[in-house]
């Protein structure tokens, strides 16, 4: 597979060390990384300049949350993984349909649920 | 006068006067007769009774023997109005018993005519003892008190739900004065989706059992909705009749908030204590990479450091870490060499735990670096560690010199991609590594807005 052809996916996460432990592992798996993006600024900014595939969201980013990243994704149709140290019930409504993974995960999950956003 | 009391002769007059000499000694009423002067001329049964003194012991006597010191002035006045012809009724004062023990009486004080109508020989004087009557007026007066003053509110209500009484912080809780509540329906201060309560609490103050804290909403006069706790016990009259409910109701609108911020505070600890396991996963994965052993002393020193971060987030509320601060602590192990062999400067930036945690990361592995290869791992080299402000950047640099030469390592470990690649992505910075011969140096720009919240948050 050429890196024209590979999966971009959006990481949003606001810890630097899981961002970056997230953005390695994901590349073994094959995706290519559009960005760690720590807050919902840095996020749309990316949307806007960047094709992108799929996405990985933490639902909370310190003094906000990752909600409007998830309309902005749904509204363009780029499916995302919701991942998380809240329970289900704390999340906000914009990531009820979502997957959700609860932190912490193992990677093989993460790739799996994210292959199956994917169209086939 | 005519005769002894008991005296029995066969006028009508005798039999007249026999007659109420009997009924002074059966009277409940102590009656007692003295002379203007204020001798004991007669002294009933009851007399005895009340006060203790026999007819003996008093007739002949002044009255004043049973006038307490501070009352006699009072007495006195008294008896020259009677001694004038005027009655005093349900005269209240104190009088002693025998032995000295005060009681609170009701006396009614009147004239004592010769034959009736002629010249004022004497002081009747019927006395009743309303010691107890006043102690229950008393303790009457001291619960109404403790109602009136009451930070509860308390009401008292019929068995049809009619308010009998609303006091003070029943006014201040619901807004309702006391004069418009009274005689109104407590159904008055009930939601209209909660009328069905009034009567489960009617029902069981009939049967005679108490509602406890039974946790609620009620109506405010402007409408509001408020979180109450409500009491309700039933209220009996003297032959055990449960005629009404008594109500205390507590505000719990602070006890609500805090409960919600307490859940809220809970769904933060679950999301943070998890996030830090997410980290703690993190790192041991990236210390595995291409199938590397743990090595499980390292590992653990980068937990510690990553704990000693924690700290200084609680000493701050959780809001930021100070960056002076947290090298300092960083740099721990090296606490005696701060001052000589490392030399620590910039101004003081309120970090957020985010830009802390890359930041104190950085520094630990710098040092731990330096420690082991570089220019603290002998007794003579020098660190500089310094940063600044320029604009809307940030500038921070290690500085090593003075230790053995410095070569580029084979490979990158994980503390090597710790002071770059992670600090690069995680800062949105420029990270350059330089490996000059004289000492390593580290340098990274980045944002300022990415490690600080505002300008209000750096000062120098």
């Amino acid at each position: 597979m050429s890196a024209a052809d590979k999966i971009n996916v959006l990481i949003v996460e606001d810890d630097p060390m899981i961002g970056f432990d997230l953005s390695i592992e994901l590349e073994e798996a094959g995706f290519a990384i559009v960005g760690v993006a720590p807050s919902v600024s840095k996020a749309l900014h990316l949307l806007q300049r960047n094709r992108c595939d799929l996405a990985v969201l933490d639902v909370n980013l310190g003094e906000e949350t990752s909600a409007p990243i998830a309309r902005a994704l749904s509204a363009a149709g780029v499916p995302f993984v919701a991942v998380t140290g809240y329970s289900v019930d704390q999340c906000p409504e914009e990531f009820a349909t979502a997957p959700l993974l609860s932190k912490p995960f193992q990677t093989s999950r993460l790739v799996a649920t994210l292959r199956r956003q994917l169209p086939r | 006068m005519h005769g002894l009391p008991g005296a029995s002769t066969a006028s009508p007059a005798i039999d007249d006067t026999a007659y109420l000499a009997a009924i002074m000694r059966s009277s409940a009423d102590a009656i007692l007769s003295t002379t203007t002067d204020g001798i004991v001329r007669s002294w009933n049964a009851a007399c005895q009774a009340k006060l203790g003194y026999s007819a003996d012991e008093m007739i002949g006597r002044s009255i004043a023997e049973i006038i307490p010191a501070e009352l006699r002035d009072e007495a006195l006045r008294i008896r020259q109005r009677v001694a004038r012809g005027e009655s005093v009724e349900n005269f209240e004062t104190v009088r002693l018993a025998k032995g000295g023990r005060p009681i609170e009486v009701c006396v009614t004080f009147s004239p004592i005519r010769c034959d009736g109508v002629g010249a004022i020989i004497g002081i009747s004087g019927v006395l009743r003892d309303v010691t107890q009557l006043r102690q229950t007026e008393r303790s009457a007066a001291m619960l109404a008190a403790i109602v009136a003053s009451s930070s509860d509110g308390v009401v008292s209500k019929t068995l049809d739900g009619t308010i009998t009484s609303w006091n003070k912080s029943a006014e201040r809780i619901f807004g309702f004065s006391e004069a418009e509540m009274i005689n109104r329906s407590i159904r008055t201060i009930i939601p209209a989706e909660r009328q069905a309560e009034e009567d489960r609490i009617l029902a069981t103050v009939l049967s005679g059992e108490m509602i406890d804290n039974f946790e609620t909403v009620r109506l405010r006069k402007d409408g509001a909705l408020i979180d109450v706790s409500v009491t309700v016990s039933p209220v009996r009259d003297s032959a055990g009749r449960i005629i009404g409910a008594s109500k205390i109701v507590r505000d719990i609108t602070d006890k609500r908030q805090t409960r919600a911020q307490l859940r809220t505070l809970l769904a933060e600890v679950n999301h943070r204590s998890k996030n830090m396991l997410s980290l703690v996963q993190a790192i041991a994965r990236q210390m595995t990479r291409h199938g590397r052993r743990l090595d499980l002393d390292r590992f653990l020193e980068r937990l510690q450091a990553i704990a000693s971060n924690q700290d200084l987030l609680i000493e701050n509320d959780w809001r930021f870490i100070p960056l002076g601060d947290l090298v300092r602590s960083q740099l721990g192990a090296f606490r005696h060499l701060i001052g000589n062999r490392i030399a620590i400067d910039g101004p003081q930036i309120e970090l957020t735990p985010e830009a802390a945690q890359a930041i104190g990361m950085a520094v630990h592995e710098l040092a731990t670096n330096a420690a082991k290869y570089g220019s603290l791992s002998g007794g003579d080299g020098r660190v500089m560690l310094g940063w600044s402000r320029d604009g809307d950047h940030f500038d921070m640099s290690w500085r090593e010199s003075g230790g053995p030469p410095v070569s580029r390592p084979e490979h990158s470990g994980f503390g090597g991609r710790v002071i770059s690649d992670m600090v690069r992505a995680g800062l949105d910075g420029e990270v350059e590594v330089e490996f000059a011969p004289s000492g390593l140096r580290w340098h990274l720009r980045c944002p300022l807005q990415r490690i600080s919240r505002g300008n209000s948050h750096v000062r120098r």
